[in-house]
């Protein structure tokens, strides 16, 4: 019966009892509006379909609510079995010489976040391990985890197991286990019977006076209101995934040293740092290397994209004829299709080389650089720019045009004096758009900007590497470097939680403008 | 203001300022005017009337060369200004625009601050060498206009802030500061209130002082008001041309006697 009730099988009977729903109640309203007609408020096929979302919807409904709960349910009863005075959540008596008893606290906070982290990854592993038939619930009951390494035993077939098992480990995730087994049956079973209830009751309601018109519609506008909400959904969630991590780090590392840091060395690539008091590298997670790098190429970006993707915004709309518009706009629309990756190779092995052999490598000792990654970044924004402002421009009322040339002034007057004036709020606001592109940009400068894994202070060269934000953080979670539940990978969380309200503020500053723009003609 | 005026109007002949002979325009494969002849008189005010289509707007619109920033009109004929004929390929549209100004049918001010509005012409044609000299073409010109007063304390305002009046008479400054030799205009009462217009009519009326004057107009009571002479278009072709005194109270062609009574358009 319990392998049997997964969300898949409920799906599938909603979706019978869904279509037969439609047909039973539409057969059902037309018998009742045969015996008396013209007195029914709905038509059959909207009770038909007043049936199908009374069996589907609740249902549905729950089964996302649900899928997207377990996991924090879960999370918050694994936190709440941890043992307070299990040793895999102290911190060991020989570092808590010279801390304070708040520091120990911040450190116990983080050993139990990662300890939650390790369990559950556990519980996934022995799952998998069951599902490959390699033992059965009761011969797992038996496991010691300090008798036989178990870890070694989970790895042979091929589970992730971050580090090795202790006993406290396997006792909370067994424990683990079982809750989620009860869940994982739990839900389907509240959903079907949610089907079921929704199913028989609106067959029941069908009646000359009931309203189903008005039901399904309401139904339909609350669908609308979902679809059109789901992107906010989405950028909350993706917001409270990156901030909890973040303010781990914060509060761990302290805001200002990360936010204000001028050198980034992760632990797990030692150069020079100093040693930290437990006698372990200690890691340097400044921000200000990061960023200056990601500002720099972004700059160098703007200033090839901006004058270029203007120019073409002014020739395609001002000067070009319509069959050199016909071809020039949509061959500019194209390359912002390339896939960036391309253009960083474009970068690496064409760019990089050519610029190396024009300035000398005495300037320029890699081929990755600012400006290798730069350039290509900015002829990537060169359609943005210009598919933007072309836009921009001609919105601009032909009566200025008409105005200006009916004074006797030059096209090109026209364009420098009243057009680009005129539309120059929407042309900051194209140009914003662009800086923010170009701050969250990843692929070509991971290939083109350099990738030092630790970096002291800003370089000033721009033919010299740099780091950027979203290189570290592809370069961390990539797997290169140290462990994944270490303060190097929370760190990748508040760069990411950073980068993400430095683009939150250039996209609503660009929105602004646009807005502010838009007013002038309406 | 008065119908009752036009008898008494001077039609002392004056000297021709622009000439049309056979024009012809093409829209693609539309043949939108047919054969007009019109001599227009300097410091004269000329109306063109007709029903909506007639091609009244389409040939003003050759007076300056606005049409060529359409791609698919084709203008064939003479069209002489000062015996020169604008449609000569020595001719320059954009000096030849300077000469002959144009005010529109919706005021049309630049997004910029009234100073520089009626600047623009001044300045990009170099009229001014200094900017008191700016300054001095600039309050004349919104003299001119009869805006003057109402703006001299606010000239940094942005144009587009006026009320619809205001503005078309910005526009109408903004094309008196270059110093046209015809001005040419295109329905400039068409969105303006009947106190506006009256404003502009008295203008009109005395911008004919220097300038020879073109008005396009849908209201005949307007062309009757304002002008000397008046041309009738319909259907594309150039119906009557004449004293306006003679079209309003005793037309030759009865089309035009129809339009002017009302029956057709």
């Amino acid at each position: 019966m319990g392998a049997f009730l997964t969300f898949p099988v409920v799906l599938l009977v909603i979706f019978v009892l869904a279509v037969a729903g439609y047909l039973l109640g539409y057969r059902r309203a037309r018998t009742l509006s045969e015996a008396a007609p013209r007195s029914m408020h709905s038509r059959p096929n909207q009770h038909g379909w007043h049936v199908v979302f009374a069996t589907v919807a609740p249902a549905v409904l729950f089964i996302i609510v649900w899928v997207f709960s377990t996991g924090v349910v879960s999370n918050i009863y694994a936190n709440a079995i941890i043992p307070d005075e299990l040793q895999d959540v102290q911190v060991p008596l020989q570092q808590r010489e010279g801390l304070t008893e708040r520091e120990i606290e911040i450190r116990e906070e983080v050993l139990r976040t990662q300890f939650v982290a390790t369990v559950k990854g556990l519980a996934v592993a022995i799952d998998g391990y069951i599902a490959n038939g390699n033992a059965n619930e009761a011969d797992i009951e038996r496991w010691r985890a300090d008798l036989a390494p178990l870890q070694d035993r989970l790895r042979a077939d091929g589970q992730v197991v971050r580090s090795s098992v202790t006993q406290g480990m396997l006792t909370v995730a067994q424990d683990l286990r079982r809750f989620n087994a009860r869940m994982a049956t739990a839900g389907p079973l509240v959903a079907l019977a949610l089907t079921v209830f929704g199913f028989v009751l609106a067959l029941r309601a069908i009646s000359l006076d009931f309203r189903a018109r008005t039901v399904v519609e309401r139904w339909i506008v609350g669908f609308l209101i979902f679809a059109s909400t789901m992107a906010i959904l989405t950028t909350i969630a993706i917001l409270s995934a990156i901030t909890v991590p973040s303010i781990t780090f914060f509060r761990e590392y302290g805001f200002f040293n990360f936010l204000f840091g001028m050198a980034w060395a992760p632990a797990g690539d030692v150069a020079g740092i100093p040693e930290g008091r437990d006698g372990q590298y200690e890691s340097v997670l400044g921000f200000l290397p990061l960023i200056w790098g990601t500002l720099y190429i972004s700059l160098v970006a703007l200033l090839v994209a901006v004058p270029l993707g203007l120019l073409a915004a002014v020739y395609l709309s001002e000067f070009a004829s319509k069959w050199a518009r016909a071809w020039v706009k949509p061959a500019l629309e194209i390359l912002a299709g390339v896939p960036t990756i391309v253009y960083g190779i474009f970068a690496l092995i064409t760019i990089g080389p050519f610029l190396q052999a024009v300035v000398g490598a005495t300037v320029m000792p890699n081929t990755v650089s600012v400006m290798t990654a730069g350039v290509v970044m900015g002829m990537m924004l060169v359609p943005f720019v210009s598919s933007l402002s072309d836009d921009v421009i001609n919105a601009v009322p032909q009566a200025m045009r008409d105005g200006s040339l009916g004074l006797g002034a030059t096209q090109a007057e026209t364009v420098t004096k009243v057009i680009l004036p005129a539309a120059l709020p929407g042309i900051v606001g194209a140009v914003v758009l662009a800086a923010s592109r170009a701050i969250g940009e990843t692929m070509i400068v991971v290939l083109a900007a350099g990738a030092l894994s630790n970096v002291q202070g800003l370089e000033p060269n721009p033919f010299g590497a740099v780091v950027t934000v979203t290189t570290r953080i592809v370069a961390v979670l990539t797997g290169e470097g140290s462990g994944f539940d270490s303060i190097d990978v929370l760190a990748v969380f508040a760069l990411a939680f950073t980068l993400f309200f430095i683009t939150l503020g250039l996209n609503l500053l660009a929105q602004r403008m646009v807005a502010k723009y838009r007013e002038q003609y309406d | 203001m008065n119908d009752m005026r036009l008898t008494e109007r001077d039609v002392n002949t004056k000297e021709i300022k622009i000439e049309a002979r056979q024009v012809q325009v093409f829209y693609g494969t539309t043949h939108a005017l047919k054969d007009v002849d019109v001599e227009i008189e300097d410091k004269t005010v000329t109306a063109f009337i007709g029903p909506s289509g007639c091609g009244k707007s389409t040939f003003l619109r050759c007076l300056n060369r606005m049409n060529d920033t359409i791609d698919v009109c084709r203008v064939q004929g003479d069209i002489l200004l000062d015996g020169e004929d604008i449609y000569d390929k020595r001719v320059d549209p954009v000096q030849l625009r300077a000469k002959v100004g144009m005010v529109f049918q919706k005021p049309n001010p630049f997004p910029k601050s009234i100073y520089d509005n009626v600047a623009y012409g001044p300045k990009i044609h170099g009229l001014a060498r200094t900017k008191v000299e700016l300054d001095e073409v600039v309050e004349s010109s919104l003299r001119r206009a009869a805006l003057w007063n109402e703006v001299k304390d606010r000239l940094d305002a942005p144009g587009t802030g006026l009320s619809g009046g205001q503005q078309q008479r910005l526009c109408i400054a903004r094309a008196v500061a270059t110093s046209p030799e015809v001005l040419l205009m295109d329905e400039p009462c068409s969105a303006l209130d009947p106190i506006a217009t009256a404003q502009v009519e008295e203008l009109i009326d005395e911008l004919r002082q220097s300038y020879s004057v073109v008005i396009v107009t849908h209201s005949m009571q307007q062309a009757a008001r304002v002008s000397q002479k008046t041309a009738f278009f319909h259907l594309g072709n150039l119906v009557e041309f004449g004293e306006t005194s003679k079209i309003f109270t005793n037309p030759e062609d009865p089309r035009t006697e129809s339009y002017i009574t009302g029956r057709i358009g």
